[in-house]
């Protein structure tokens, strides 16, 4: 493996691990809303939340490139404050991974917290726990596998997003050229060889997320 | 004291069930799907009656009129489902500590009584899955008197348990009120567990919650209603009004109709104040012998006015000063030898009489 392969590697694992990291806390609190609560207008967080798996990536990656870009509003305003231009960063390159992902995410966590058994949270709320408590207590322990299930679906997306990514961070080698887009440059060059590497390379990320998930839900058994 | 008056819809069902009482162990008793479970949901706070209103203890849970409605958690209801609904993440012990943990009083000596008489401390570090379903059933009872309840609501609890844990646990819930003072509705479809448990019960027929009746009346209770319906067209038959009358035997309670007293056991009730009754017609002895060495209340003479024979059964109408029908088995009625204008005696023990206050 040579460096080129390594940091693309590297900016990978970084992209997709701060976009899932991003999404966890976002997509537990919206499968929360969506499955225990009469909150009206449920519906159409629901259809919110899934419409990026219908828009096309690239269009996404438009759509955040006019948020994010030059002379928009929020880019105007973390320059001001925070002084950082996030456009063609590997910080871009998470924001479109999240946003991509998020939908697999929460569709994934709100189908495990569908199948918890309705009761035991209306027990729980006899034994002196209110609505809060009964989520943080008995309904996200019992969807653990479904949470851990919705981490993983949404770090494998990470891994391949492309279209996203594309469009805001750009396709800079060493700053976010990550795994798909190395795959891409490469293809277009006619550098098969490296092609070949770095699929083996996203291959060995996807199957050692599986078998850590794996790993972790046997030990929740015990 | 705990009044209650529920009205709740269903499309097709209608529960309406107004009643106070002193809780202590009262039995609820129906038949499937009379409304039982609806009722306890609508005491604990999980389900909402469309109208009326619940107190525990003067403290109002819910009124439709005041706009109340109090959370299930901040109820003190201690419900025990009908499935024991232990929480599969926890064990035996975190699942009771849950419920103390959230509780407005530790009920720690309580908890450590429970579990020493209710046999389960060996299982306080088990998996709640390892349990038998006994073992989780009483889990289950111990969680729910963790919330420091002021009334406990038990459904069906030895539903799926094996005759053994029955009567196990059958001790076990009487000695919670008995040694810890908590008052406990217990539902049931089962008359034998509620004459066993309960002194008092609140039959529920269709959707309809009546009085409190003595539990060993409950099934003469349930002969009311299934007379009421056959005998829609000739309504009037055995169902007597009278008036509350002079108290004279601690254990009865006399009420007058027309001049006839009849006792009937004890009621709460003020003189002159009045009742009405149903006597079940097959639930009245006639017989021609002078009855003397039986040692009951309500024996009285009278004419047999008429006699109407069917497949098995010899319905007699007699008259004591009331008019009264009764049905015997055939093979009874021959041999008595019994005839028209024939005077008998007639029998009403007073445990089978249903009294309703109007």
């Amino acid at each position: 493996m040579f460096d080129h392969h390594f940091s693309a590697l590297q900016l990978s694992l970084l992209v997709a691990s701060s976009a899932t990291i991003i999404n966890i806390i976002p997509a537990i609190v919206i499968a929360l809303i969506i499955t225990k609560t009469n909150l009206r207008g449920k519906i159409i967080l629901d259809i919110l939340i899934s419409l990026p798996l219908a828009i096309p990536p690239v269009a996404i990656g438009f759509f955040l490139l006019q948020i994010l870009g030059n002379k928009s509003p929020l880019s105007d305003f973390l320059k001001i404050t925070l002084g950082i231009d996030i456009i063609f960063t590997w910080q871009a390159a998470a924001i479109a991974a999240a946003v991509t992902s998020f939908p697999l995410m929460v569709r994934t966590i709100i189908v495990s917290m569908n199948s918890i058994e309705k009761k035991l949270e209306l027990c729980a709320r006899t034994l002196g726990a209110n609505k809060i408590k009964v989520m943080i207590t008995i309904t996200i322990p019992l969807a653990y596998k479904g949470i851990i299930g919705g981490i993983l679906i949404g770090f494998i997306r990470s891994i391949g997003e492309f279209g996203a990514t594309i469009i805001v961070a750009g396709n800079i080698v060493g700053k976010t050229q990550t795994i798909p887009l190395a795959i891409y440059s490469n293809i277009q060059i006619g550098q098969y060889a490296d092609v070949h590497i770095l699929i083996l390379i996203s291959l060995a990320i996807t199957i050692s997320s599986l078998v850590a998930y794996n790993l972790l839900l046997r030990n929740s058994l015990k | 004291m705990l009044h209650l008056n529920v009205n709740k819809k269903y499309q097709q069902f209608h529960l309406n069930c107004q009643v106070s009482f002193q809780p202590s162990i009262i039995g609820i008793w129906g038949p499937s799907g009379s409304g039982k479970t609806t009722l306890l949901n609508c005491i604990s706070g999980i389900e909402m009656p469309d109208y009326g209103s619940i107190s525990v203890n003067n403290r109002i849970l819910f009124s439709s009129e005041k706009n109340t409605n109090v959370p299930p958690e901040k109820r003190r209801i201690g419900y025990v489902f009908q499935e024991p609904l232990l929480f599969p993440h926890l064990n035996v012990i975190q699942n009771i500590k849950y419920a103390q943990n959230l509780a407005p009083i530790n009920y720690e000596d309580e908890i450590s009584y429970c579990i020493s008489k209710f046999g389960i401390k060996h299982l306080l570090k088990n998996k709640v899955g390892t349990l038998s379903g006994g073992e989780q059933k009483r889990v289950a009872i111990i969680r729910a008197i963790a919330t420091a309840p002021e009334l406990l609501l038990l459904d069906e609890p030895l539903n799926g348990i094996d005759t053994y844990s029955k009567n196990q646990i059958l001790t076990y819930l009487k000695s919670i009120w008995t040694d810890l003072n908590i008052p406990i509705l217990y539902v049931s479809h089962n008359k034998d567990e509620i004459l066993t448990m309960t002194e008092y019960t609140l039959p529920i027929i269709d959707g309809i919650g009546q009085n409190l009746v003595p539990s060993s009346q409950v099934i003469s209770q349930t002969l009311l209603h299934s007379y009421t319906k056959k005998l829609q067209q000739n309504s009037d038959v055995n169902f007597l009004q009278g008036k509350i009358g002079e108290n004279t035997n601690p254990d009865f309670t006399t009420i007058e109709i027309n001049n006839l007293e009849m006792r009937i056991p004890k009621i709460k009730s003020s003189r002159k104040q009045p009742i009405s009754i149903f006597i079940p017609p097959n639930q009245i002895l006639v017989t021609p012998a002078n009855p003397k060495q039986v040692n009951t209340q309500n024996i009285y003479r009278g004419e047999v006015q008429k006699i109407d024979h069917s497949e098995n059964t010899v319905t007699i109408l007699i008259n004591i000063g009331i008019q009264l029908q009764i049905i015997v088995t055939k093979q009874y009625f021959e041999e008595s030898k019994i005839s028209l204008k024939q005077e008998l005696f007639v029998i009403i023990p007073p445990s089978t009489i249903i009294a309703t206050q109007t």
